[in-house]
C-alpha cells in the first residue's frame, strides 16, 4: 500500500474505531491516564501493522485484534511488576460526573462487572457487546466459532450473576 | 422485556460511551514513531553502504602490501562479522508486535525474518569471496600503476603463497557454510510460504 493510502486509512479508522479500542482497553486497566496510553500505543501497533492488511479480515476485527495484544502485553508486564492493572484499588474511585446520569451509572456498573471476568471471558463479553459474531471474535482472538461459542456462554453466565442481566 | 431485549439494551449500553480519545495526540505520536522508523532505516542502509566500502578499501590496501594486519582471513571475518551484524539489524527491523496480529502475521513476519537470514547465508559465500576479488584486482591495479608495487610487496613469494592459502582456505569454509546455511534457510521459506498458502486458502 502506498504511503498516501495508508494514511488515509489511518486517519479513517482511527476516527471510525477509537470508541471501540477505548472501551476495549477500559475492559484491562481502571486508570483513566493508563487507558489512554493504551489506545494510544494499540494505534502506533495499528500504524505498524497497517501495510499487512490485506483485507481478508473486517477492519475492526483487525484493530480489535491489535488493541487485545497490546493489552495482553500490558497486564503481562504489570503482573511482572506486581502491580495488578485490573486492580480495582486503584481504579478512580472518586464519583464521575457521569454517575450522576442513570445511564452512565449503569454503565459503570457494566465495565466493572465485565473487568471482573477472567481475561479471557472479559475478551470474548467485551467484543460481544461491540456487536461482533461469534465468527468474528473467533477471527479477532484466533479461535474457533465453536470454541467462542462455548465461552462466550459461560462468560455470559458469569456476567449474568454479577450483574443480575443477560449479556 | 425479552432476554433478547435486554441483551440488545445492555449492548447500547456498553457502546453508549463518550469518546474521550485525543485523536491529535495519537497522530503526532504516529509522526514521532515514523520519523524513528525512517532515520533507523537510514542508518542501516548507511551502514550497510559504509561496509560495503570498507570491504573495498580493506581488499585493495590489503593486496597493495600497504596493510599488512594479519592477511585476508582476518578481513574476510572482519567483513564477514560487520555484514552479519548489518543484516541482523535490519532483519530486527520489523516490529515484533506485528507477530502477534494473526497467523498470516505471524508467517510473514517469521519468513521476513528467514529472508534476511538467508541475505547472511549469501553474504559469506557470495559476497565476501567476490568483494575480495574485487577489492583485490582494484589493489592490485593501483600496486601496480599507482604505487611502488616492487617496494609494497615486501615479502617473499613463499610467505605470500601461504598467504593466500590460509585466505582461500579461510573463505572456502565461508562458502561452505553459507551454502549449508543458505539451503537451510531455503528450506525455512519454503515450508513457512506452504503454511501461508494453507492458511489463506482455508480463508
Amino acid at each position: 500500500m502506498k504511503d498516501a493510502v495508508l494514511e488515509n486509512l489511518f486517519r479513517e479508522w482511527l476516527e471510525t474505531y477509537a470508541g471501540l479500542v477505548s472501551r476495549i482497553a477500559s475492559t484491562y486497566e481502571a486508570r483513566p491516564a493508563l487507558v489512554e496510553e493504551l489506545v494510544q500505543e494499540s494505534f502506533m501497533g495499528l500504524w505498524r501493522a497497517l501495510p499487512s492488511f490485506r483485507g481478508e479480515a473486517s477492519a475492526k476485527t483487525f484493530i480489535a485484534r491489535i488493541t487485545h495484544n497490546v493489552c495482553i502485553s500490558h497486564v503481562r508486564k504489570a503482573v511482572k511488576a506486581k502491580s495488578g492493572p485490573l486492580d480495582e484499588r486503584m481504579a478512580d474511585t472518586a464519583p464521575q460526573p457521569e454517575d450522576l446520569a442513570d445511564t452512565a451509572s449503569r454503565r459503570r456498573k457494566l465495565v466493572e462487572a465485565v473487568r471482573a471476568l477472567p481475561l479471557q471471558g472479559r475478551q470474548i463479553i467485551s467484543l460481544h457487546l461491540e456487536g461482533f459474531t461469534n465468527r468474528e471474535i473467533g477471527e479477532a482472538l484466533g479461535l474457533s466459532e465453536g470454541n467462542i461459542a462455548t465461552r462466550l456462554s459461560r462468560a455470559r453466565a458469569r456476567l449474568k450473576e454479577i450483574i443480575g442481566e443477560p449479556a | 422485556m425479552t432476554d433478547d431485549m435486554k441483551q440488545n439494551n445492555l449492548q447500547n449500553l456498553w457502546t453508549s460511551q463518550e469518546e474521550t480519545v485525543d485523536m491529535d495526540m495519537i497522530l503526532d505520536a504516529r509522526d514521532r514513531l515514523e520519523r524513528g522508523r525512517v532515520m533507523g532505516r537510514r542508518i542501516i542502509d548507511s551502514a550497510l553502504i559504509i561496509f560495503a566500502l570498507l570491504v573495498l578499501l580493506y581488499g585493495s590496501l590489503e593486496f597493495s602490501g600497504i596493510f599488512k594486519t594479519g592477511g585476508w582471513l582476518t578481513g574476510g571475518f572482519f567483513i564477514y562479522f560487520c555484514l552479519m551484524i548489518a543484516l541482523t539489524m535490519r532483519g530486527r527491523r520489523k516490529n515484533p508486535e506485528i507477530a502477534g496480529l494473526s497467523p498470516e502475521g505471524l508467517l510473514e513476519n517469521a519468513i521476513e525474518r528467514a529472508e534476511n537470514n538467508l541475505w547472511v547465508a549469501r553474504a559469506l559465500y557470495a559476497i565476501l569471496p567476490i568483494s575480495e576479488l574485487i577489492g583485490g584486482g582494484i589493489g592490485y591495479v593501483l600496486a601496480g600503476s599507482i604505487l611502488d608495487y616492487d617496494r609494497a610487496v615486501v615479502l617473499p613469494l613463499s610467505s605470500i603463497i601461504i598467504f593466500l592459502l590460509i585466505a582461500a582456505l579461510g573463505n572456502l569454509a565461508a562458502i561452505i557454510f553459507g551454502l549449508r546455511l543458505a539451503k537451510k534457510k531455503q528450506a525455512e521459506l519454503v515450508h513457512l510460504r506452504a503454511r501461508l498458502k494453507e492458511i489463506e486458502e482455508d480463508v
